[in-house]
């Protein structure tokens, strides 16, 4: 157990902290202020996780007992339920708890699942049933943008890259599952339209929501290009393209001090580049040798641009 | 040469993460002895970098000269590691970290090699390789895993390896009482806290995978008494001392003993899953609001400001959760997990 005080207050003395931040970093250190935010955070996270799961085996395994309508009826009301928090702090004028902004993502992820089992059920949409993951996105967003919730817009935008085919799961986070011109690209389009929604946003919202759509658009952009880069015929295009990317990436993090776009520039730049020379020399010595020159550049380039943020941050 | 921080600069290092400033700001610089450190991201990512780094000199070595390629390559990457730490004066930055380990791990590998191949043994030179990386780069992780190592090692039966690690999980938390200048230190005791009781579990669990707990013997509840008493003291241990470790420690011992008593109520899998989520999320938002008002000096407002890396897991989180369906494969459809295709994809479940 150990204490920073004493370095806090020669902080203090030496005029590098004001009172007003100096008077909670002290409360606690000294412990006599304890927030536990944290550790509710993680048990919501695991609350809204066991239900959403549960739900999801729900309708795998009782669709026969229960009937669908019943199911949509009951699944529906329960994704309504979890509405009724975050519209009374928003009818109140105050913004929505965290207990309420979780609560509102359990209500988006129920009415996920219940439209997606409509759909199945009922072929509304016929052969253009993916149009289902389209309109979810819209009401998600609408949902978000009233509410004021990142988390709820980060499932509009999982729903918008469903759309787009992008999968996601186990056995599909390699660049190989990108390996063909139409991942790569249906990627790179999902990035270029949320981009296009980013700039909508910036203009008429204050950029509230400009963080999530940069991480998602970063990283669908840099997995389609991974993915051209391990394709043999596509390789050039994607080397091509990931060194563009990287130095948007970079530059975006120069701008706006924002440290993991840093990470992401190098990070996908590195692997990528290492990816094409493995494949191109069958990791000869010349290979090997190419690959750690450029990880330990990399890994140059990557310290010297966090010690560059954090001197213009501070 | 100093060969790593003394207590004092590693101190005012951590103040300079938390504030997330640089180390070699005029208001740190003085203190800081000049050690360069790097936050969680740019850590990560300096790690997997590391990582490549070493598998390469690793391949390098053993594309000259196969005989003998491991020590190379490991007395090679520790060569470096320690390069950057003297020279370079990098601490806790990610790539100095994954050199050393990994050049200490092919070391190990090698001896093991030597030593015939038995698991035991094995784990004995895991051990050593990472009790040294993390005592030497005082890195939690490393200790953490060590231990673990050390557990496998004494090659006990899997009841007795599950008693030993609550045992060393409350010597951390009675050794965490005691005041430390290093805060790395005080991480290293958390993160045993932390793991080691689940790792516990997990040993002693493995014998009793569908334990009917309603007909079950006296012994049986062991392994679920273990647990809960650990984490009874675990939280009061946290209250008491208001750290977040023991507190973490309670919730997964928690969630361990709910798992172990999974047969206990009949209840069908997606029944507890919702039962046990809802009464999760009310006993949160009770607390949550109960907690707003400070009580006690404990609150549930947050009052440190949120890094960019706990933004980025929020929506990883939400990603990960998001139910992604095709009507093509109704039947199977499943949700939180499930796979989706959409705008003209192949979809599978």
């Amino acid at each position: 157990m150990h204490s920073l005080e004493e370095e806090l207050r020669q902080l203090q003395s030496r005029g590098a902290l004001d009172a007003a931040t100096a008077a909670p970093a002290l409360a606690l250190e000294s412990r006599s202020l304890f927030s536990v935010f944290d550790e509710l955070r993680a048990a919501l996270y695991a609350a809204v996780a066991l239900v959403t799961t549960g739900v999801g085996l729900l309708i795998k395994g009782h669709l026969d007992r229960i009937g669908p309508l019943t199911l949509i009826f009951a699944l529906a009301l329960a994704g309504a339920a979890c509405y009724v928090p975050a519209i009374r702090a928003k009818l109140r004028g105050t913004a929505p708890a965290t207990v309420a902004e979780y609560v509102l993502l359990l209500g988006a992820l129920i009415v996920s699942a219940d439209v997606g089992y409509a759909e199945s059920q009922f072929h509304w949409l016929g052969a253009n049933w993916s149009r289902h993951l389209l309109m979810l996105a819209a009401f998600h967003a609408l949902t978000a943008y009233v509410f004021g919730s990142r988390l709820v817009l980060s499932v509009a935008l999982t729903s918008l890259a469903g759309w787009f085919g992008i999968e996601r799961g186990p056995g599909n986070l390699g660049p190989w599952q990108f390996a063909t011109p139409e991942l790569g690209l249906r990627a790179l389009a999902c990035a270029a339209v949320i981009l296009v929604w980013r700039a909508i946003d910036r203009s008429s919202q204050g950029a509230r929501f400009r963080p999530v759509f940069e991480h998602f658009a970063a990283n669908l952009a840099f997995w389609g290009v991974l993915g051209w880069c391990s394709n043999a015929r596509l390789r050039v295009v994607g080397v091509l393209a990931l060194l563009v990317l990287a130095a948007f990436a970079i530059h975006k993090a120069l701008r706006s001090r924002a440290e993991s776009f840093a990470v992401y520039g190098v990070g996908y730049g590195a692997v990528g580049i290492s990816l094409v020379i493995a494949e191109i020399t069958d990791l000869s010595v010349l290979g090997a040798v190419l690959v750690l020159a450029i990880a330990l550049t990399a890994a140059a380039i990557l310290r010297r641009l966090h010690d560059l943020l954090k001197e213009g941050r501070a | 040469m100093k060969l790593r921080p003394t207590p004092s600069e590693e101190r005012w290092l951590t103040l300079a993460r938390r504030f997330r400033r640089s180390a070699g700001r005029a208001a740190f610089a003085e203190d800081t002895g000049g050690w360069r450190t790097a936050n969680l991201p740019s850590r990560c990512a300096l790690f997997v970098l590391g990582l490549i780094a070493a598998g390469m000199i690793g391949v390098i070595a053993g594309q000259l000269g196969p005989k003998g390629a491991l020590v190379t390559a490991g007395l090679v990457s520790i060569a470096v590691a320690e390069w950057l730490i003297l020279v370079r004066r990098h601490f806790w930055s990610g790539i100095e970290e994954a050199l050393e380990v990994a050049g200490l791990t092919m070391l190990a590998f090698e001896g093991w090699s030597h030593a015939g191949w038995s698991a035991s043994a094995g784990a004995r030179f895991a051990c050593a390789a990472l009790a040294i990386a993390g005592l030497r780069l005082l890195n939690p992780l490393f200790t953490t895993l060590a231990v673990v190592a050390l557990v496998m090692a004494l090659d006990v039966p899997p009841s007795t390896a599950g008693l030993l690690c609550y045992g060393i999980g409350l010597a951390a938390l009675i050794a965490g009482g005691y005041r430390f200048r290093r805060p790395s230190h005080d991480l290293m005791l958390d993160w045993l806290v932390i793991v080691i009781p689940v790792a516990g579990y997990l040993w002693s669990a493995s014998l009793n995978a569908a334990t009917d707990y309603l007909h079950a013997g006296a012994s049986a509840w062991l392994v679920p008494i273990s647990l809960l008493v650990f984490a009874v003291i675990a939280l009061a241990t946290g209250l008491q001392r208001r750290t977040h470790a023991p507190i973490v420690a309670f919730m997964l011992c928690v969630a361990c003993t709910a798992y172990e008593l999974r047969g206990l109520t009949g209840l069908s899998l997606e029944a507890r899953m919702i039962l046990w989520g809802c009464v999760l999320l009310c006993a949160s938002i009770a607390l949550e609001r109960y907690l707003r008002v400070t009580r006690g000096g404990i609150t549930s407002r947050q009052l440190r400001e949120e890094g960019d890396s706990a933004g980025i897991l929020g929506m990883a989180g939400s990603v990960v959760l998001t139910p992604q369906s095709s009507p093509q494969a109704a039947p199977t459809f499943e949700g939180s997990g499930g796979r989706f295709g959409g705008g003209g994809a192949s979809g599978e479940f």
